[in-house]
């Protein structure tokens, strides 16, 4: 094996290279994502009720006994970390902010996820935390809000919610949710940028720069003869250098993420 | 036709030492020691021709036996033997850039460049190279005139210690004359402009000319000018006019305007002195012939510039851009998803644009091609270029309409509102595209652009919609994945076209054979 692929290495280096550079490559985008996968299975689940249940239905979206059946859903999921719904009217510049500050105000970073109902903007937004992000990524938590947003849009919340902590309990035991039509989205945008590079590929290879424009001036000049010059209006000016003054200049860079994941949608 | 003074055997003329060497017993000559016996009369002389019955191309050779493939169809046939009488050329420039060369240079060149035909890459390919002289009508023009205009200069000055800037307007004439001298252009009719143009100049040309001898044909081949001498005059003349505008010669004279300039040296271009003689320049020519297709390559056998159709093997092609697109899914499964759908949308919205401008683009080339070989003229991307600008241009404008694109969204509301409250205005842009593009060029469209203007504006209309269910997001987006897929292929194809020649078919000239 190991003769094979010096055999390979001495006749294709370049090839070679490539291919250790894209794999690299992958393995620095996808280690972490693969490492999440293989080490965590199904979620780190602490011993049952180690975690919270919250339930903050300030918009009053839900009757007594819908929050009692959610509750006792929510609670099925403390394994996993803190279970935290809540819904608001008031208005916040931005619901996934709005999520995060409910959930940080609670229980910190401390593992969990939260689905905000924002009745105000009309938009739902799941958000996680801790050991809970590394299974309810930001594409996870789009995908499930893709799939319940029509509840909410149809006025019914507690389906939605239902339907949201359902998502989020089937991943977090280590479940998959089908790919929907974002995969297939993916799957299109990978082939064009295949595509365009490989055109790119083509036309750079194939383009040639045209010597035209400059060949007279590789077979003759144009020569002046007799020149006469005749001054017809002369001007003088006192001249002041001007002197600089200098600037400061700063640069300065946004901070870093709260350390949560998170998606939504619109209803 | 030149035999060795020792031993009868064939001649050839070798490169590195420039003379006449025997093939037989090595000998070398001069090629003073062999009289032109092949000249007739003055201004011409006798040579052996090879036509191929297949194309009718015709190669000049001073041996009595050619090539067994045709270098302008690739067809693999005898070639018909006969004697002629032609003009004999007044220059000719030896080959310096051996055939081992110019395999190096090619084996460097095609080592480079991806989805090559296999075959194209095949050393044994690289035997077709074959050394012909062509025929180059070489330019002496001299223009003239006298010139008057405005300018002005600035310096500057120090009195008592203090700085002073004087500025001095003035007129100023002089006569000027531009000397142009064996400005060369491709004379034979065979040869492809674009192709020859490519590996110009011969920068050691114009002081290493010597004059015609038949005997420097000796293991090579030469081409017949078929292309009368009035053909180029006009384009030399515009090329040194453009050539003058851009020159520095004028500095002085700032405060003429370059329309003035123009119609100077448009003027002066009327009285210009052109004549031109005949240069023989030496060309590695190999052919790469698929099917009924021909490609060519030609290198300059002065300066070993190489110049070649670069055809695209579509399979190749197909195959690296599926393996291509797996890693780059996987990755895009990290981010994509969390995408949202609506920016999705509005990328798809701008993508769309951007492709039915650049295959609009090749498009035109396409038929502006397909146009100049119905009416057998030869064909430059650059002339295009020249007349339409280049795509960059566009693709810039669109890539800042993309950042700028809430600003666009509301100059194009306000549009919309002006033109009496429509309100779909994002529809407008791709529209008015449409619009323009079908009036101005109606025989320019296909399928494939038309498409990409359709997704342009169904992303559009999805966007100023903004309907409650994604399915029309995703819809739109799909749709425009697809067209924008179409789109590329469409490039591809056009450009793996550009590289391919249909095999010529060459009409007989006026060439009586005196066999």
């Amino acid at each position: 094996m190991i003769e094979k692929i010096k055999k390979y290495y001495k006749t294709n280096k370049k090839q070679f290279y490539w291919i250790t550079i894209v794999a690299l490559l992958l393995l620095s985008l996808l280690g972490k994502e693969i490492l999440t996968l293989v080490l965590s299975p199904g979620g780190r689940a602490n011993a049952a009720g180690f975690y919270h249940v919250d339930i903050d239905d300030d918009a009053d979206l839900l009757n007594e006994e819908e929050e009692a059946a959610l509750w006792a859903q929510m609670s099925e999921l403390t394994a996993y970390g803190n279970m935290v719904f809540a819904t608001t009217y008031s208005y916040d510049e931005n619901t996934a902010k709005h999520a995060q500050r409910i959930y940080k105000s609670r229980y910190g970073h401390t593992p969990g996820a939260i689905l905000l109902i924002d009745a105000y903007h009309r938009e739902i937004w799941v958000a996680a935390t801790g050991s809970a992000k590394r299974m309810l990524t930001s594409a996870v938590c789009y995908e499930i809000t893709d799939r319940t947003y029509p509840y909410a849009s149809d006025g019914d919340y507690y389906a939605c919610a239902h339907a949201t902590f359902d998502r989020m309990g089937e991943v977090l035991r280590g479940g998959f949710l089908l790919p929907g039509l974002r995969i297939v989205i993916s799957l299109c945008l990978s082939l064009i940028l295949a595509l365009v590079i490989n055109l790119w590929r083509v036309f750079a290879s194939r383009k040639y720069v045209p010597q035209t424009e400059n060949l007279p001036n590789l077979y003759g000049i144009y020569r002046k003869r007799g020149t006469k010059k005749e001054i017809y209006q002369s001007r003088k000016k006192r001249y002041y250098e001007s002197s600089d003054s200098g600037g400061d200049s700063f640069s300065g860079g946004g901070g870093g993420g709260g350390g949560f994941s998170g998606g939504g949608h619109s209803f | 036709m030149y035999q060795c003074k020792n031993c009868n055997g064939k001649l050839f003329f070798d490169i590195k030492e420039q003379m006449l060497t025997c093939e037989s017993c090595g000998s070398y000559f001069d090629l003073s020691e062999y009289n032109e016996e092949a000249m007739t009369a003055e201004g011409s002389y006798e040579i052996n021709t090879f036509l191929c019955p297949q194309c009718n191309g015709e190669i000049i050779s001073a041996d009595e036996q050619a090539t067994e493939i045709c270098p302008y169809c690739g067809s693999q046939v005898e070639l018909e033997k006969h004697l002629v009488t032609t003009k004999k050329p007044r220059y000719i420039l030896p080959f310096t850039v051996s055939r081992a060369e110019c395999r190096k240079t090619y084996k460097k060149t095609v080592s480079k460049i991806p989805f090559l035909p296999k075959d194209m890459k095949n050393p044994d390919a690289l035997g077709n190279f074959a050394g012909i002289y062509m025929p180059f009508w070489l330019y002496n023009i001299q223009i003239g005139g006298h010139i008057a205009g405005k300018g002005h200069e600035t310096h500057y000055t120090k009195e008592n210690k203090k700085e002073y800037v004087i500025t001095n307007q003035y007129e100023k004439e002089f006569d000027y004359v531009g000397d142009f001298t064996n400005y060369p252009k491709d004379a034979s009719l065979c040869f492809d402009d674009n192709l020859t143009e490519r590996i110009l100049p011969y920068t050691a040309g114009v002081n290493a000319l010597e004059d015609f001898h038949p005997a420097y044909l000796c293991g090579f081949y030469g081409d017949l000018a078929t292309v009368p001498e009035e053909t180029y005059q006009d384009t030399i003349l515009n090329e040194i006019v453009e050539y003058g505008i851009k020159n520095g010669t004028w500095n002085d004279l700032d405060r003429m305007k370059p329309k003035e300039l123009r119609a100077h040296l448009e003027e002066a271009k009327q009285h210009a002195a052109i004549d031109a003689n005949l240069g023989m320049f030496p060309v590695w020519f190999m052919t790469y012939r698929n099917k009924n297709k021909v490609s060519y390559g030609v290198a300059n056998g002065r300066t070993g510039a190489l110049s070649m159709d670069f055809p695209v093997d579509l399979k190749a092609f197909f195959l690296s851009t599926i393996l291509l697109a797996v890693p780059i899914f996987l990755a895009s499964l990290l981010w994509l998803p969390s995408f949202p759908i609506k920016v999705l949308n509005q990328i798809a919205w701008l993508l769309s644009l951007i492709s039915m401008l650049a295959a609009g683009i090749m498009q035109g080339k396409r038929y502006i091609r397909n146009q100049m070989i119905r009416q057998k003229t030869s064909f430059s991307i650059w002339e295009f270029k020249k007349a339409h600008g280049s795509p960059v241009k566009g693709v810039v404008i669109l890539l800042l309409l993309f950042f700028f694109f809430p600003e666009l969204l509301l100059l194009l509301e306000v549009i919309g509102v002006l033109l009496g409250g429509a309100r779909n205005v994002l529809l407008f842009l791709p529209i008015l595209l449409l619009v323009y593009a079908l009036i101005r060029y109606p025989k320019r469209m296909n399928a494939a652009v038309l498409t990409a203007f359709l997704s342009a504006i169904v992303t559009a209309l999805i966007h100023r919609l903004d309907p409650p269910q994604d399915l029309y997001y995703y819809g739109a987006v799909l749709f425009a994945g697809f067209a924008l897929i179409g789109t590329l292929l469409l490039m591809v194809r056009i450009q793996k076209e550009f590289a391919e020649r249909k095999l010529p078919f060459f009409e007989r000239g006026e060439l009586q054979y005196n066999d």
